[in-house]
């Protein structure tokens, strides 16, 4: 057992430089986009994004730097990551939002086209089908491959 | 599912997370297992019983009710 765990700490570490990696070029991309906002587009929008991608990426490269730096972090996160209830909680989580969030595009979408923000209601209806139309694929394909 | 496991594990003077570690889930599944709210993949149900060295219906009991 001992020898499994140690593989899966291995991989866990894997894993972890790769978030870090990706952090770090989140956070590259968030500053080109601010200094390309700075000095060119000059709109709130974009540079709202911009830094949310530079916050993002300098939280999420510390938080895992401080988990791969730990030994004790990492036994925990990787734990945490296999955890089959919390993977259990998450799944049912993520299934119950991807309804409500159906529910609620397809009641906004009415509502705005009788509120005649046609522009709004036509985007809520192409999100609200394509999730639908993505759920029958993955659905069937899952089906058929298990 | 009623199990023993909370009485196996403190035979083998064991907390929960240590028992935990040893099975590669936190401490917070441990609880709800012993507790009955939520019920161990076939997986986990065998290593439990590994680690125990009893069978799994040495553990966990089903009842029609389950």
């Amino acid at each position: 057992m001992d020898e499994n765990k140690n593989k899966k700490e291995m991989s866990t570490k894997d894993m972890l430089k790769k978030i870090i990696l990706k952090s770090a070029i989140i956070m590259l991309v968030g500053v080109i986009a601010e200094v390309i906002n700075i000095f060119t587009i000059k709109n709130a929008y974009f540079d709202g994004f911009a830094s949310t991608l530079i916050v993002l990426g300098i939280v999420m490269f510390i938080k895992h730097f401080r988990i791969i730096k730990s030994e004790r972090l990492l036994k925990k996160y990787t734990i945490a990551r296999q955890d089959e209830r919390n993977i259990s909680i998450s799944t049912k989580a993520g299934y119950i939002t991807f309804y409500f969030a159906t529910f609620v595009e397809a009641i906004l979408s009415i509502v705005f086209q009788i509120r005649e923000y046609y522009l709004v209601s036509n985007v809520l209806s192409l999100v609200c089908c394509g999730s639908l139309i993505l759920y029958l694929i993955l659905y069937f394909t899952f089906r058929h491959r298990d | 599912m009623e199990n023993k496991l909370e009485e196996l594990r403190k035979q083998k003077n064991l907390n929960q997370e240590e028992l935990g570690d040893m099975l590669g889930v936190s401490r917070q599944t441990i609880i709800s297992i012993e507790k009955g709210k939520y019920n161990p993949s076939i997986i986990l149900a065998f290593k439990i019983a590994k680690v125990f060295n009893k069978n799994i219906e040495d553990i966990f009991i089903y009842n029609d009710e389950d």
